[in-house]
């Protein structure tokens, strides 16, 4: 009876390496920031940090970008959502297809988009005006502009949310309003909110959290406009020479803090009420409201959002690409669709090393990633859902609170981590992996939640009646039923870390560049028509891989959109 | 479908597998070249045979970079060319967490931080190049001291117009005269907070930096006053290298106050019609500094590289196809570029003399001059 | 005492949290029987399954199966589930989806490291045995409630177990293809003749199928005993108010004789009874008396006999097709008897009056 049983010790093993992968970096976080360059005790960090008002400003900016973008995107989010799961608006399959689209979409690609349009003097918006004889001009490098490219790429992600939160109330709540007599709207006020609203909050707190992790956006944006954010004060503080890491790392502790705090105040502020949702994994379908003709009005509003989200960015970065130089004076509109010139798209290809070195890390870090993560998610994912090991729930938490390192601090963390003996993993690209797979465990976890909650647990007891070890029951049994929820954990992983750029602008090193080196490097030296082919070039990777991936295991796709937002808390 | 499952995991665990053993570092030869004083071609040539690679951290455009590899290579086909790209600031830092932690990735490093060359020196992070065959034919100013980096190209900083917005008569040569209301909101030039090239333009703007000795130009006469009569004007600063070409060609700003001579001379090529000429205030020649890995894992092959760049065979192809102003004592960039300045009339920035604190201070005073928020 | 111990379970019990399922319970269960575990929800009867199959691990007591110690927890011996060469047919079936109803069978038949050819041929058999041949090929998705259930029995007897249990498996079934499964999983079992141990809330279902019945409440053994012996002797007013209907009347012992014995009912009238098989009563003894619809004759008019009548009045009734129920007032109590369907009376406030036999009442002695 002492001898331990082989999934005791995979489990205990699995443990061991998520906690290590969480708890050692945030730990060296934490020292980093009271360690001087020859690695001694010191406070002087903090004295400096807290009287340099920079610091204050850069937090402030963050504070108020995430605050007031979240409202927003909350906003038009929900209208959304309740556009597409309650009402008869045509076309609305469509829509939640398309807006999948920002999500393999590095969130750099967004800000650079709306750059190359809403530039003050050479946007091509503010062109248009001019021909037009208009004084007005929109200027997208300043805060309205940065809140703007920001909610743009929140939007979609508090979309989903909502919709899977949606899904998950029984009509029949609504339905017992209905009959009660109250109208179509008082029900909604009454009942659908108020109950929609754990979820919500829990995703306003996740968008938060999102909002910090558009590195992309704050750079590409906010650092020519002047606008310092915490997240591009640690890039900053990383790239100025001397390296000064421990400043970094005050940065991001702050950053971590609010977090922290955030999801803190979530809690507090639900109390009690923590879900009104029941976990089933089952969605439910409720009847739709029939608009009449504001279905068309619905549908337009619907439209415009999908055009401005995922089609306008794409459709400015193709034609970005096809020409050295924007726009010259005297140059004719027709000019534009003229000359077309893919030689950018040739030399990337074929003759660029580090281009090409970039696609392919990016490509099989992030498949790597996803599959490793998996792999542990769904043996924790296991042991917290279905047995009696001691500390799954501390676990569980463990494994969560990557959602509250944005890309940057994540990135640092793991800088100070492993430059450390005897973790030297610094320098190579191994630092990468580890980084990505620490931040996806919180996803890859929901999945595997959520899907191994489904299986009825007699579908296990009944393996294990026929006699079948745990290892040849996990294996035989738990994995095969759980697979789709898997398979979709791994497409939303892989993608999503395809389009990393916090983390991955810290940890490269040169020789092991990522898609996101390049594009920020090449966005950083104002070559622009390089930056769009390659942009476009990684775009299009990315979908055809999530497309093989989706028909090589005939995922459905509601599985995904299920995934995307991440669960709420 | 375990199958496809097994399938992929086998795929992705022996890719990790591959990968690992690409990424194991070969032991460095064992060689001190640094002990002799002067190695020949035909030796360098021998030693690169046996090597057969490089691997060159360059801070250099990727036209630049691509075009001077390949024609390394055209000349010696028995190596293979490797390059990393990254700013100069990257690049710099690199350099020192890499160095520093005992991974010798990089052969041959240009970073634009031309002031970090000094301190890597002094770390011992640099080999000698003063007794590789062709340092001799190089003027003095390209020489670093200790001879262990070099300039191998100048760039000197030259102003630029649209040509379909200005007629070269209508521009002034005079930079004073952009601080009047005729040129209001009509020009633009590098950041110095966030670009490299344009704060080494502003030091020789600012009138209070260190000058090199062996220089003969003179002072700008400018001064922070004129930074600041420049902001007012509504003056742009347009960020890093390309995007302040892309100001210029898409007509937002049709005046380009200083860019390298080299930027120009690319964008023209491209198709940029951009006019341009050297102010009455004359202009900085900036370092494009080059040295080699005292730990190189192909000592030879890097060598011959810069010897290469050195060579005339090399500063043919850096002129005429690249648009340089080249440092050999027996070639003249005016004879291939015409109007360019000879290296020694402009003023060049004394690297060995700068200090991070002036530095630090200079870049916080030159910033809030240009943004306006100077007290 | 001639026949085999199959399953012998002693001083089990299970604590979830506070909660105790399953309080002190000891029963038996002998070889090549039809036994049967039967309650109201939350009474233990599934957590003992579980804990004999080896799902659930006791906090007391101890499990042999087959003169095999599984569990005990004195002696620290606990056998796991996959060990114990049982088979089990969930509530739920617990058919995998994701493979054919071949598949499914042969599942544990591949863990025992049979030859191909004879895995094929047993799954053959047992397909016929539960009447589901040529249906091999199938997926779980493609079958109705019914044969999905077949499947599950058929996975576990495939094997030839030693012990068979089965956790209410025809509970989600339809009334009819409920009536028609019971009798086939009867005659399976007698065919078969593997130790069963069924568990139930449907007291029809217990009394059809099993041998014996183990009634529990509340975590313990509230009755155990053949089907006719739970019925016509429950010991307790939870097996007599569990098992059919009844009509409980409290009264008081008056007098006692030898062959014969009074009760007094406590709202007026007397009921006298021959109680040959009951424990001698003494007199201001509180009983309680039990008697079943069944037991009462309804008449239209006063009976001659006298003895055990009484008058009633019809509250409410309701036809039910093979019998008329009908909620009548006596002695101050509402009382529930019934008729064949022919019986006169329907109409409410009707008299009528009402005669038991005194062989039919049963007592309970209250504490």
């Amino acid at each position: 009876m002492k001898i331990p049983r082989p999934e005791t010790l995979i489990f205990l093993g699995t443990g061991l390496l998520i906690t290590f992968l969480v708890l050692w970096p945030l730990f060296w976080l934490f020292l980093g920031t009271f360690l001087t360059d020859t690695k001694e005790l010191t406070l002087k960090n903090w004295q400096n940090a807290l009287k340099a008002p920079f610091l204050w400003e850069a937090t402030w900016n963050t504070i108020y970008v995430s605050v007031v973008g979240i409202g927003f995107s909350m906003v038009f989010g929900i209208a959304l959502a309740v556009i597409v799961a309650r009402t008869d608006t045509p076309g609305k399959r469509f829509f939640e297809l398309i807006t999948v689209l920002p999500f393999i979409t590095p969130p750099i690609v967004s800000g650079i988009a709306w750059i190359i349009l809403a530039d003050k003097e050479g946007g091509l918006i503010n062109i248009i005006f001019a021909e037009l004889g208009l004084d007005f001009r929109i200027n997208i490098l300043s805060m309205g502009g940065l809140i703007f490219s920001s909610v743009l790429y929140m939007i979609p992600f508090v979309f989903f949310l909502t919709v899977g939160v949606m899904r998950q109330i029984n009509p029949e709540l609504e339905n017992a309003s209905t009959i009660c007599g109250a109208s179509k709207y008082k029900t909604f006020l009454r009942v659908t909110l108020p109950l929609l609203l754990p979820g919500i909050s829990a995703g306003g707190v996740l968008a938060f959290m999102y909002s910090n992790n558009l590195f992309g956006i704050h750079a590409v944006i906010g650092m020519p406009a002047n606008i310092w954010l915490l997240t591009t004060a640690i890039y900053t503080s990383l790239n100025i020479v001397p390296i000064n890491i421990n400043q970094a790392a005050i940065q991001g502790l702050i950053l971590l803090a609010m977090g922290a705090l955030a999801m803190w105040a979530n809690t507090w502020f639900l109390g009690k009420r923590k879900s009104y949702v029941t976990i089933t994994g089952k969605g439910f379908r409720s009847k739709e409201v029939k608009l009449g003709k504001w279905r068309w009005l619905t549908f337009a509003i619907c439209s415009l959002y999908v055009f401005f989200v995922a089609i306008l960015p794409y459709l400015v970065i193709f034609f970005r690409s096809l020409k050295p130089f924007a726009f010259q004076p005297g140059m004719s509109f027709m000019e534009l669709f003229q000359h077309w010139d893919f030689t950018e798209y040739w030399k990337i290809v074929s003759s660029d090393p580090p281009s090409q070195r970039a696609i392919i890390n990016s490509f099989w870090l992030s498949i790597a990633a996803a599959v490793l993560t998996m792999a542990l998610t769904s043996v924790a994912a296991y042991m917290i859902t279905k047995t009696r090991f001691p500390f799954r729930k501390a676990l569980g938490f463990i494994s969560m609170v990557p959602l509250t390192v944005p890309g940057v601090v994540l990135g640092t963390a793991a800088l100070l981590a492993y430059s450390t003996r005897p973790f030297m993993f610094y320098g190579t690209i191994w630092i990468l992996l580890l980084a990505y797979i620490m931040k996806d465990l919180p996803l890859g976890l929901k999945s595997a939640e959520s899907s191994l909650l489904q299986i009825d647990k007699d579908l296990e007891d009944s393996a294990r009646i026929c006699g079948a070890s745990w290892m040849r029951k996990f294996w035989t049994i738990t994995m095969p039923l759980i697979k789709p929820g898997m398979v979709a954990g791994f497409i939303i992983i892989f993608a999503s870390m395809v389009r990393e750029v916090g983390a991955s602008i810290i940890l490269f090193s040169l020789g092991n560049e990522v898609s996101a080196y390049i594009i920020f490097n090449t966005w950083e030296s104002g070559r622009w028509q390089v930056l769009t082919s390659f942009i476009m070039i990684t775009s299009l990777l990315t979908i055809v891989c999530v497309a093989i991936f989706m028909r090589l295991t005939r995922s459905k796709f509601t599985e995904l959109t299920k995934d995307v937002s991440g669960g709420t808390t | 479908m375990n199958r496809v499952v097994y399938k992929f995991l086998f795929i992705v665990v022996s890719l990790l597998i591959v990968f690992l053993f690409l990424n194991k570092q070969v032991s460095a030869i064992d060689v001190d070249l640094d002990k002799k004083n002067s190695i020949t071609l035909d030796e360098l040539i021998a030693g690169a045979k046996k090597e057969g690679k490089i691997v060159f951290y360059s801070a250099h455009s990727p036209f630049v970079t691509e075009l001077l590899l390949k024609r390394f290579s055209e000349t010696y086909p028995f190596v293979k060319t490797d390059f990393v790209r990254g700013s100069g600031m990257v690049i710099g830092q690199r350099v020192y967490s890499e160095k520093s932690r005992g991974i010798e990735n990089m052969d041959a490093v240009y970073s634009g931080a031309a002031e970090l060359y000094p301190d890597w020196r002094k770390h011992g992070y640099l080999a000698r190049l003063d007794n590789l065959p062709d340092w001799t034919n190089i003027i003095d100013l390209a020489k670093g001291k200790d001879g262990c980096y070099v300039s191998f190209v100048f760039m000197t900083h030259v102003m630029a117009w649209n040509k379909k917005v200005y007629k070269d008569e209508e521009v002034p040569a005079d930079l004073r005269e952009f601080t009047t209301p005729n040129w209001k909101n009509k020009t633009t030039s590098g950041d110095p907070a966030t670009a490299g090239f344009a704060l080494n333009w502003f030091s020789f703007a600012s009138d209070i930096r260190p000058q090199d000795p062996r220089s003969k130009g003179k002072s700008s006469g400018l001064g922070f006053k004129w930074m600041e009569a420049m902001y007012k004007n509504g003056h742009l600063l347009s960020g890093q290298m390309g995007g302040v070409i892309d100001t210029v060609v898409t007509g937002r700003r049709s005046i380009l106050i200083q860019h390298w001579d080299q930027q120009v001379w690319e964008a023209n090529k491209d198709g940029a019609n951009l006019g341009w000429r050297y102010p009455i205030q004359g202009t900085i020649a900036q370092h494009s500094l080059i040295a080699v890995n005292s730990k190189s894992l192909h000592p030879y092959t890097a060598r011959l590289f810069v010897n290469w760049l050195l060579s005339k065979e090399g500063q043919h192809v850096l002129v005429k196809e690249a648009g340089f102003n080249i440092v050999r004592k027996d070639m003249k960039t005016s004879d291939f570029i015409k109007g360019r300045k000879q290296i020694q009339e402009c003023w060049i920035l004394d690297i060995e003399k700068i200090t991070e604190d002036e530095t630090r201070d200079f870049i916080f005073k030159v910033n809030s001059a240009i943004r306006g928020k100077a007290k | 005492m001639s026949k085999k111990m199959a399953v012998k379970a002693v001083g089990l019990a299970k604590f979830f949290s506070e909660f105790a399922a399953v309080k002190n319970l000891d029963v038996t269960i002998e070889e090549g029987e039809f036994f049967t575990l039967l309650g109201p929800s939350g009474c233990g009867k599934t957590t003992t399954l579980f804990m004999i199959a080896g799902l659930h691990d006791p906090d007391r007591g101890e499990i042999t199966i087959n003169d095999r110690i599984v569990f005990s927890r004195s002696q620290g011996i606990n056998v796991p589930a996959e060990k114990r060469d049982i088979g089990m047919v969930f509530q739920s079936y617990a058919i995998w989806p994701h493979y054919t109803v071949f598949e499914n069978i042969a599942y544990p038949l591949k863990i025992r490291k049979f030859p191909k050819s004879e895995i094929r041929d047993k799954v053959a058999a047992v397909l016929s045995l539960v009447k589901m041949d040529n249906l091999g090929d199938r997926y779980p998705g493609e079958l109705s409630g019914g044969q999905q259930q077949r499947v599950a029995l058929a996975r576990a007897l495939v094997y030839s177990p030693s012990l068979l249990l089965l956790d209410e498996p025809l509970a989600n079934l339809d009334y009819k293809v409920r009536e028609v499964v019971r009798f086939e999983l009867k005659e399976l079992q007698r065919r078969t003749k593997v130790t069963t141990i069924y568990v139930t809330h449907d007291q029809t279902e217990a009394m059809v199928l099993s041998d014996r019945i183990a009634v529990l409440e509340k975590g313990e053994l509230a009755q155990e005993g053949t089907p006719s012996e739970i019925y016509l002797k429950p010991k307790s007013k939870f097996v007599a108010d569990f098992i059919g209907l009844s009509n409980f009347i409290p009264g008081v012992v008056n007098r006692v004789e030898e062959d014969y014995q009074i009760v007094k009912m406590e709202k007026g009238g007397e009921i006298r009874f021959s109680g040959i098989n009951y424990h001698r009563l003494t007199p201001g003894k509180k009983v309680l008396l039990c008697l079943r619809p069944e037991d009462f004759v309804l008449h239209t008019e006063r009976p001659e006999t006298g003895l055990n009548v009484w008058e009633a009045k019809i509250r409410e009734s309701a036809f039910l097709g093979n019998i008329v129920t009908y909620w009548v007032e006596m002695a101050g109590q509402v009382l529930r008897v019934q008729s064949h369907p022919y019986f006169d009376i329907e109409r409410k406030g009707d008299k009528i009056f009402l005669s038991i036999r005194e062989k039919q009442i049963k007592i309970i002695e209250l504490p």
